[in-house]
C-alpha cells in the first residue's frame, strides 16, 4: 500500500507542477556546458551560413547590376549607332542639325554652313576684289612723305565722295587714319562710323565695317570714353561671336584678340566661346582633311571624334572630290540628343576618344561596376563606359536586402537561443524534479529505516536475553511501541498524501469544537514528544465562530506544524499554539524559536518534496511532504496557510479557516 | 594484558542508542553515548576512544563533517559510519572522508558486532610488535623497552604511557587524556603525577632529557610524541 502511495506521489506528470527552490533550478554543470556547446555550434553555423548567404546575395546583386549595365550599354551603342547613321544618311539635306551642332557643305570654292553664323571663322574665304591703290597714291604721298596730314585729309575726303564703294571705303579708311594722326579724333570717329556703314565692303584685306568698328574702339580708348568703349567693343565682340562676317582664322583671331583687350569675359561666356571655337577649328580640320581627300588620301566617308580647344567635336562626313557634306557637333549636342535615353536607363555614360579624352563632362566617378564598349567593338568613334547613374540607390537596394536577410537570420539566432533556453529550463526542471524525487525516496527510506533499525536491535537484544532488568525491559517495550506508532504515522501520512495527490482523499466535514480539537492534538503531541524537552504553551480563544471541519485532516495538519516546530528548534524549548478568532475567521498559530526561513524559501516550502535550507544545514529529518499536505488540507476547508518568519527569529505558521456562514 | 575497548556511540535516535549501549556493554566494551555532531567532536578530541560508531544524520553537524574534522585533527581512532542512507555516493563520501567501515540501517546487530570486533582487531594489528624510534625499541609482545640493545627498567605505567603516545603519535594529548589512556577511567591521580611519569620516561628514552627530542611539551595543552 505504501509503495502504491509512493508511486502516486512521485508520478512524473504531476511532479512537473512542482516549483523548485531557486538553487534547484540551476542545471548541472555538464548540462550547462553541453547546452552552451550546442548553442555555440548552432549559432556559429548560423553565422557562417548568414555570412555565406550575404556573400552570395552580394554576388547576385552585383551580377544583377552588371547585367543591367551590359543591357544598357548595348542599348546605348545601338541607339547611338542608329542615330549617327540616320544623320549620315541625311547629311546632304541637313539644314537644321539642332543646337550645338553645325552642318557643313564644302565646294571647291565655297563653304556653306547651317545654321549660318555658328562658325566663328571659315577655312576658306573666296578672294574678293578691292579698289586699286593707285587712286590713293596722291593722298598717301602727302601723308607718308610730306606728313602733310591736312593735305592728305583733303585728298581722301574728296575720294570719299566717290560712288564706287570700294574707292569710298579705301578713302574713308585713309581719311580716318590721317584725321587721327592730325589729332582730329572726333572727326575720325565720325569717318569710321560712315565707313562702318559700308558693311562687308572689302578694304585693306579686311571688311569695312569690322575695320571701322575696331578703329572706333581704339579711338574711344584713346579718348578714355570707357563706357562707350565697353558698349562698342561688346557689340563688336558679339557680332564676331555670332559669325556676322565671313572671316578666315587669322582675321578672326586678330579681331577677337583686339576686342578682348578692351573687354572682360564671364566664365560662362568663355565656355560658349570655347565651344564655338572648337566647332570652327573642327570645320577647319575637316576642310584640310577634304583637301587631302581630293588629293586621294583618307576616307570619303566617316566618323571621327576630334579633340580641339579642350573639347571633343564629333565629325560625320560624306565627301567626293567636288563636294563634302558633314556634321560637326559638340558634346552638348550628344547630351541633347541621347542624354534623356541614358537617364531613362538609369546610367551614366562616359565617352572616351581615341586619345582617352573624356568627351562628356563631368567625368563620372570611378565605379567597380561598369560596362565597356570599345570603339573597335562598335562603329562609334568612342569607347563607351557605362556606370550606374545612382550607385548609392543600387547599394541601398542591396543593403535593404542585406538588412532583411540579417533581420531574418538574427531572428533565427534569437529563436535558437530562446529555444535553447526553454529546452535547458525544461531539462533543468526535469532534472530538479528527478533530484527532488530522489531526495524524497532517500528521505522516506531514512524515515522507515530508523524505527526499523531500533525495533530490530531492541527485539534482537530481548531475544538474546541480554536485558535481564525488568525496568530496562519495560523501557524496551515502550521504545518498541513508540517506533511502531512512528511507523504507523509515517505510513498513514504517505498514504494520505498519495490520496491527496491522486485526488482520492475524502474529507468529512462536521461541526467541531475547534478548541477541543486543538487541545487534544497538542496534548497528544506533548505526550508523544515528552522526551524532546520542548514546552508547549496553548492559548485558546473560546469565542470562536461555529466551524465545520474534517477532524482527521485538521488534526493531521496541526500535527505536521507541531512536528516541524519541534524538529527545527532543538534546544529552544518554547513552542506556542494560539487559537483565536480573526473577524469571521479562525486562526491556529504555531510559533517556534527555530532558525527561521529565508523569505525566498517561504513560498517554495509548501511545494511537495521541497525542503528548506535549514533542513539541509541541520540534518533535520523529514520527507518534504508535510507542509504540502497542510496546505492541501487547509485549502480543502476554504482556508489558507501562511508563514511569517525571519532567519534567526523563529517562524509562525498560521492556519486560517473561514467561519461557517 | 587485555584492556576494555572504549567505544563512542554518536546516535541521535534515543531507541537505537539504547539498544546499542546495552548490546555493546554486554559485549564488554566501555560505551559512551552522545546525541549530536558537536558533542561527538568534543568528546573524541578530549578522550581517547578505541572506536567511534558514528551516525550520519545528526543535529548541528552531520556525521560526514564530524569524520572530516576528526581526521583533520589527526584523530586516528577507527570510525564506523552507521546510517540509514543507502546511496553508494554517500558510502563513498564517508569512506573518503576517513571512515573505516560503513553499515547501513537497518543493520543486523550480529553483523554490527562482528564489524566492531574486526575494526578493533585491525586497529590493534596496525601497531607492530616492535616499534623503533632512534635507538629505542618498544616490544609490545614482550612488554619490554630496549635502548641501544640494552633492556631498560620500565614500570607498567610508564610502558602504558609510552604505548599511548606511540598509538597517538604526532597528536597533542592533554594530561587528562594521558591519565585516561595510561591509568584508565575512574583512577584519581593529579596532573603532577603525569608530569613526573613523563620526566622519568624522558630520562630513560631521550638522548638529552633536558632537551627532549621525542616527548615534546605542547604549551597550554600537554605533550606530543614525535617518534
Amino acid at each position: 500500500m505504501t509503495i502504491v502511495a509512493l508511486a502516486v506521489i512521485i508520478e512524473p506528470r504531476k511532479s512537473r507542477e512542482v516549483r523548485m527552490h531557486h538553487s534547484k533550478l540551476r542545471p548541472p554543470r555538464n548540462v550547462l556546458v553541453l547546452f552552451m556547446a550546442v548553442s555555440a555550434v548552432s549559432v556559429s553555423v548560423l553565422v557562417w551560413l548568414s555570412w555565406r548567404l550575404l556573400e552570395q546575395d552580394r554576388a547576385l546583386e552585383n551580377q544583377r547590376i552588371q547585367e543591367r549595365l551590359e543591357r544598357a550599354a548595348d542599348l546605348i551603342v545601338t541607339s547611338l549607332d542608329l542615330g549617327l547613321s540616320e544623320i549620315e544618311n541625311r547629311l546632304s539635306v541637313l539644314s537644321d542639325p539642332g543646337d550645338h551642332a553645325l552642318s557643313v557643305a564644302f565646294g571647291p570654292r565655297e563653304v556653306e554652313t547651317h545654321p549660318a553664323g555658328r562658325l566663328l571663322y571659315y577655312p576658306f574665304i573666296p578672294q574678293v576684289r578691292e579698289s586699286s591703290v593707285t587712286v590713293f597714291e596722291a593722298g598717301e604721298t602727302l601723308e607718308f612723305r610730306q606728313q602733310d596730314y591736312v593735305g592728305a585729309i583733303a585728298a581722301f575726303r574728296a575720294l570719299a565722295l566717290s560712288k564706287d564703294p570700294l574707292i569710298r571705303a579705301g578713302a574713308l579708311v585713309r581719311l580716318g587714319r590721317n584725321l587721327r594722326k592730325n589729332n582730329q579724333i572726333h572727326e575720325a570717329l565720325a569717318v569710321y562710323e560712315e565707313l562702318a556703314g559700308l558693311g562687308s565692303t572689302p578694304v585693306g584685306g579686311d571688311l569695312a565695317e569690322l575695320l571701322a568698328r575696331q578703329a572706333r574702339c581704339a579711338l574711344l580708348k584713346e579718348l578714355n570714353q570707357l563706357s562707350e568703349l565697353q558698349r562698342a567693343a561688346g557689340s563688336l565682340d558679339a557680332d564676331l561671336q555670332q559669325g556676322r562676317w565671313q572671316l578666315d582664322r587669322v582675321s578672326y583671331q586678330f579681331h577677337s584678340q583686339e576686342v578682348q583687350r578692351w573687354l572682360t569675359f564671364e566664365p560662362d561666356t568663355l565656355a560658349e566661346r570655347q565651344a564655338a571655337l572648337a566647332l570652327s577649328a573642327a570645320v577647319e580640320s575637316l576642310w584640310e582633311q577634304w583637301q587631302e581627300l581630293r588629293r586621294g588620301e583618307g576616307n570619303a566617308r566617316g566618323r571621327r571624334s576630334l579633340w580641339v580647344h579642350g573639347q571633343s567635336i564629333l565629325l560625320l562626313w560624306d565627301s567626293s572630290p567636288e563636294k563634302l557634306v558633314a556634321l560637326a557637333a559638340g558634346p552638348r549636342y550628344l547630351e541633347s540628343q541621347w542624354g534623356h535615353t541614358w537617364r531613362n536607363l538609369g546610367v551614366t555614360v562616359s565617352l572616351l576618344d581615341s586619345d582617352s579624352h573624356n568627351v562628356l563632362q563631368p567625368f563620372p566617378p570611378t565605379s567597380p561596376q561598369q560596362a565597356l564598349r570599345t570603339s573597335s567593338d562598335t562603329r562609334l568613334p568612342w569607347t563607351l563606359r557605362i556606370t550606374s547613374a545612382d550607385l548609392a540607390a543600387d547599394l541601398a537596394q542591396l543593403s535593404g536586402h542585406r538588412r532583411l536577410l540579417l533581420a531574418g537570420l538574427a531572428m533565427m539566432g534569437v529563436m535558437v537561443l530562446v529555444g535553447g533556453y526553454f529546452t535547458m529550463r525544461a531539462v533543468s526542471r526535469e532534472l530538479a524534479v528527478s533530484r527532488l524525487q530522489s531526495d524524497f525516496v532517500s528521505a522516506v527510506s531514512h524515515e522507515f529505516r530508523t524505527p526499523l533499525t531500533s525495533m530490530r536491535h531492541l527485539t534482537d537484544s530481548l531475544d538474546r536475553g541480554i536485558v535481564s532488568d525488568e525496568d530496562r525491559r519495560r523501557q524496551y517495550y515502550a521504545a518498541l511501541a513508540h517506533d511502531t506508532t512512528r511507523l504507523h504515522r509515517l505510513v498513514e501520512s504517505l498514504l494520505n498524501f498519495g490520496r491527496i495527490e491522486a485526488g482520492a482523499f475524502e474529507y468529512r466535514f462536521e461541526p467541531v469544537d475547534l478548541a477541543v480539537l486543538v487541545g487534544d492534538v497538542v496534548a497528544e503531541f506533548r505526550k508523544e514528544f515528552a522526551s524532546s524537552g520542548h514546552r508547549f504553551e496553548l492559548r485558546t480563544d473560546h469565542n470562536l465562530p461555529p466551524l465545520r471541519v474534517d477532524r482527521e485532516a485538521l488534526s493531521r495538519a496541526l500535527w505536521n506544524l507541531l512536528d516541524n516546530a519541534v524538529k527545527y528548534s532543538p534546544g529552544r524549548p518554547a513552542i506556542w499554539v494560539d487559537l483565536a478568532r480573526e473577524g469571521k475567521r479562525v486562526a491556529i498559530r504555531v510559533r517556534d524559536q527555530g532558525p527561521g526561513i529565508p523569505v525566498e524559501e517561504q513560498k517554495e516550502i509548501f511545494n511537495k518534496f521541497v525542503r528548506g535550507s535549514a533542513a539541509r544545514a541541520s540534518s533535520v529529518k523529514g520527507t518534504g511532504v508535510g507542509l504540502a499536505m497542510v496546505r492541501h488540507m487547509v485549502r480543502a476547508h476554504g482556508g489558507e496557510v501562511r508563514v511569517e518568519s525571519r532567519p534567526g527569529e523563529g517562524s509562525t505558521f498560521t492556519i486560517l479557516l473561514p467561519g461557517k456562514g | 594484558m587485555k584492556t576494555m575497548a572504549r567505544i563512542l556511540v554518536v546516535e541521535d535516535e534515543a531507541n537505537i542508542a539504547l539498544a546499542l549501549e546495552d548490546d555493546l556493554k554486554k559485549e564488554g566494551y566501555d560505551v559512551e553515548i552522545v546525541g549530536d555532531g558537536d558533542r561527538a567532536c568534543g568528546r573524541a578530541l578530549e578522550a581517547a576512544f578505541d572506536l567511534i560508531l558514528l551516525d550520519v544524520m545528526l543535529p548541528h553537524k552531520d556525521g560526514f563533517d564530524v569524520c572530516r574534522d576528526l581526521r583533520r585533527a589527526r584523530v586516528r581512532t577507527p570510525i564506523l559510519m552507521l546510517t540509514a542512507k543507502t546511496q553508494e555516493a554517500e558510502k563513498i563520501l564517508g569512506l573518503e572522508l576517513g571512515a573505516d567501515d560503513y553499515v547501513t540501517k537497518p543493520y543486523s546487530p550480529r553483523e554490527l558486532r562482528a564489524r566492531i570486533k574486526a575494526l578493533l582487531r585491525r586497529a590493534a594489528d596496525e601497531l607492530p610488535e616492535v616499534f623503533r624510534f632512534g635507538d629505542v625499541e618498544v616490544d609490545f609482545a614482550r612488554y619490554e623497552v630496549r635502548r641501544g640493545g640494552r633492556l631498560l627498567e620500565i614500570t607498567p605505567t610508564e610502558f602504558k604511557l609510552l604505548a599511548a603516545f606511540i598509538r597517538q603519535r604526532g597528536r597533542a594529548l592533554t594530561r587528562d587524556q594521558l591519565l585516561d589512556l595510561a591509568w584508565g577511567q575512574g583512577v584519581f591521580v593529579t596532573d603532577r603525577v603525569v608530569d613526573n611519569q613523563i620526566a622519568n620516561l624522558r630520562k630513560k628514552i631521550e638522548p638529552k632529557p633536558s632537551k627532549p627530542r621525542y616527548l615534546l611539551n605542547v604549551r597550554g595543552v600537554g605533550y606530543r610524541f614525535d617518534g
